[in-house]
């Protein structure tokens, strides 16, 4: 389960600021959020910055996740 | 023959040691090649500062002007600028302002004013409507910056230092309203002076050439700001602050004296952090609708807090986490009237000194204890106070240290890695006032902060970094906050997010240009002969206001004649391509051991940087390139 912090328009989409969710990289992260909060939270999410442990994500499909994995949504 | 409507600014020079004041002709050719602000106020002090003078004696001279959009109600404009000899480094400095000290300046009749001599005991300049005069401010002496300006009228404009500026504090600010001109110690410049503040009030309107076509277009600018994600969005919710997530995720920002560039309590002090514990609202400087300053709680009342700078410097950099503490710091360092950015890298140093067992001021990283008080020291001169107050240079002349020693020319760096982004590690090293982002390009701002360039390549950094800094020159020479300067970066890239493929394809075209940009200079106002309000809205501005034919290409040449005019100055004043550099950190020691490329590869970008100015291999200003700009000055270095 992934560490999730939520940030700015996405943080309105999902209705909380945190978040824990099971998946092992990016992109099943991303479906899942769709599944769980619309589809505009996805869009919102993808345009957003994202972090896996601080560290900036320039690519979603290669990045994988581990289970302790902090995962954060900022506006750009 | 002149231009029929032509309105030349009007500016006054003070011989603060006869206490006698006079008015100061500008001429035509002047104003058109140097229009105002910082590099107005860089060619008169090259030409009236005595070569290679100290910058705490009376021979120092004191510019403190205007610029032509201050105070026009356009968009990001209530700022003014302070030019002068920096105390850090013995080369140029300006320092800008957002307070209302500018916009009162041009009411009170004076678009510049020009300070040179000492006066004889503690003084404060009083300017209203034309009148000026140097009066008794022995009262005022002592006081605290914000102490100082409750002495006088709520509405006249302000400029003040506290008791840092009267000790000499070489990093000293000065101080309009909760706004500072924080940088390059213009607050002992004005201490050595014995002038604790210049008021100024009137009623003077500001010069609009066309005023119809001028709000119209003021109308349309605001709403481009208003509309881009990051102007009109993110500054105004979450202050400049926001911007140290981008830097911390990508590896840039600076931590344990720039040992380190990702902090691991970074997500305490974000800008979102402060948003969700301490901030009480959002506020900014006069007609601007950015609105990026925050308010937060101090000692019980809310006063301005701090900035992405402040917030690296006083934060990550000394390893505190507390973001009410590094609220409580910048508070201080207002009201002492000191920068925060020289202030946090002193500190940072002071700290790496002990640790290293090199000398002991009692401070430690990661440690409270002790950094109130010592603020306290330094502001007032006493005890390890007066050593800090010197900045990181002349402690490492002292104490050694000199490879861990962060600053450029003497100027302490400003809170962005470079290792991480070594285009703005060019930036910093040949930044003309020293370690400074704005006036060395920014190009963090396409490397980590809104862009993701490749931030570990040298290659087009040199041509990007040029282009970056006449840009921002300009800008500022306007009279603009250089914030406007995000809302050149095209909103909806940035609303793709740095992860979508569009960002990274303009992330390397970016980089895959640089042929192009490199060879730009020398055909700037041919190759831009219009305005363009969604690349570079700022020209048809200054167009509209001045009445002068200016174009984005000749906009950018005011940049660029800024920039050099700066580059002499520094050279006059003894300057070399020696300074250009950084310390052993930042260029010998990667950042992350397992790459090596984590370094600022200084060596490889600075000869073509040189060749991109048009400058020889000595970073000299080429008469071929002076000719083109129109600078009519030979030094024979």
């Amino acid at each position: 389960m992934a560490n999730i912090k939520y940030f700015g328009k996405l943080r309105t989409l999902c209705g909380k600021n945190e978040d824990r969710i099971a998946a092992n990289n990016l992109t099943e992260l991303l479906r899942a959020i769709q599944k769980l909060y619309g589809k505009e939270a996805k869009k919102a999410a993808k345009a957003a910055l994202i972090t896996v442990d601080g560290d900036k994500i320039l690519s979603i499909r290669k990045t994988a996740l581990s289970d302790d994995s902090k995962v954060s949504f900022y506006p750009v | 023959m002149g231009h029929p409507k032509l309105r030349l600014p009007k500016y006054a020079i003070i011989d603060l040691t006869s206490g006698t004041a006079a008015d100061y002709p500008i001429s035509e050719e002047l104003y058109k090649k140097y229009i105002g602000g910082k590099s107005l106020g860089s060619r008169l002090l090259f030409d009236l500062a005595p070569p290679r003078v100290d910058p705490l004696s009376a021979d120092n001279v004191l510019i403190v002007n205007t610029s032509p959009m201050t105070g026009t109600g356009a968009a990001s404009t209530s700022r003014f600028n302070l030019s002068f000899k920096n105390v850090l480094t013995g080369g140029i400095a300006t320092s800008n302002c957002g307070g209302t000290f500018g916009i009162m300046l041009k009411a009170a009749g004076y678009d510049g004013i020009i300070l040179k001599g000492k006066a004889e005991r503690p003084s404060y300049i009083e300017i209203v409507d034309g009148a000026i005069s140097l009066k008794n401010a022995e009262h005022l002496w002592g006081m605290n910056t914000e102490e100082v300006q409750e002495q006088f009228e709520p509405h006249w404009g302000k400029l003040v230092i506290g008791p840092a500026g009267e000790n000499l504090v070489r990093y000293a600010s000065a101080v309009s309203g909760e706004r500072v001109a924080g940088r390059c110690g213009a607050g002992a410049v004005m201490g050595s002076k014995k002038i604790k503040a210049i008021i100024a009030f009137g009623t003077k309107k500001p010069y609009i050439y066309d005023k119809e076509k001028f709000d119209q277009y003021n109308k349309k600018y605001i709403r481009l700001l208003r509309d881009h994600p990051v102007t009109g969005e993110a500054l105004p919710k979450y202050g400049s602050a926001y911007f140290l997530k981008n830097t911390n995720a990508s590896h840039s920002l600076p931590t344990k004296n720039f040992k380190m560039g990702k902090y691991e309590d970074a997500e305490m002090i974000t800008g979102e952090a402060l948003a969700d514990t301490s901030l009480t609202r959002n506020s900014g400087c006069v007609s601007c609708p950015i609105r990026c300053e925050r308010r937060v709680m101090v000692y019980g009342k809310e006063v301005k807090g701090p900035e992405y700078e402040t917030v690296g410097l006083l934060g990550a950099n000394i390893l505190n986490n507390d973001l009410d503490l590094i609220s409580e710091l910048n508070y201080l360092a207002d009201i002492y009237g000191m920068d925060s950015i020289s202030l946090g890298g002193t500190l940072a140093f002071a700290m790496e000194l002990k640790e290293k067992n090199l000398a002991d001021f009692g401070l430690n990283f990661g440690s409270k204890e002790g950094i109130i008080e010592t603020i306290d020291a330094i502001a007032h001169g006493v005890g390890t106070g007066k050593e800090l107050g010197q900045g990181t240079k002349v402690l490492a002349e002292k104490y050694g240290g000199d490879d861990f020693a962060i600053h450029a020319k003497g100027l302490e760096l400003a809170s962005y890695e470079p290792r991480t982004s070594v285009g703005m590690g060019l930036g910093y090293a040949t930044s003309n006032r020293g370690g400074c982002h704005l006036n060395g390009g920014y190009l963090a701002l396409v490397e980590t902060v809104m862009l993701s360039v490749d931030a570990q390549t040298p290659k087009g950094k040199a041509e990007l970094t040029v282009l970056f800094q006449n840009m921002i020159e300009a800008i500022s020479v306007a009279g603009y906050c250089l914030f406007t300067a995000i809302a050149v970066l095209p909103g909806p890239l940035l609303k793709l997010g740095p992860a979508h493929p569009v960002s990274r394809f303009v992330n390397k075209i970016l980089i895959g240009v640089r042929f192009i940009l490199g060879s730009l200079w020398k055909f700037m106002p041919k190759l831009l002969p219009f305005n363009m309000l969604y690349l570079l809205p700022h020209s048809e501005s200054l167009k509209l206001v001045t009445g002068m034919p200016i174009t984005s290409g000749k906009f950018l040449q005011i940049g660029e004649r800024c920039f050099n005019i700066e580059r002499l100055f520094n050279l006059r004043e003894g300057l070399t391509a020696e300074d250009d550099d950084l310390s052993a950190r930042l260029t010998k020691t990667p950042q992350d051991l397992d790459r090596p490329d984590t370094i600022v590869p200084l060596d490889k970008m600075l000869p073509k940087y040189y060749k991109v100015r048009g400058w020889d291999e000595n970073g000299v200003p080429k008469k071929k390139k002076l000719r083109q700009l129109g600078i009519d000055i030979d030094i024979n270095i």
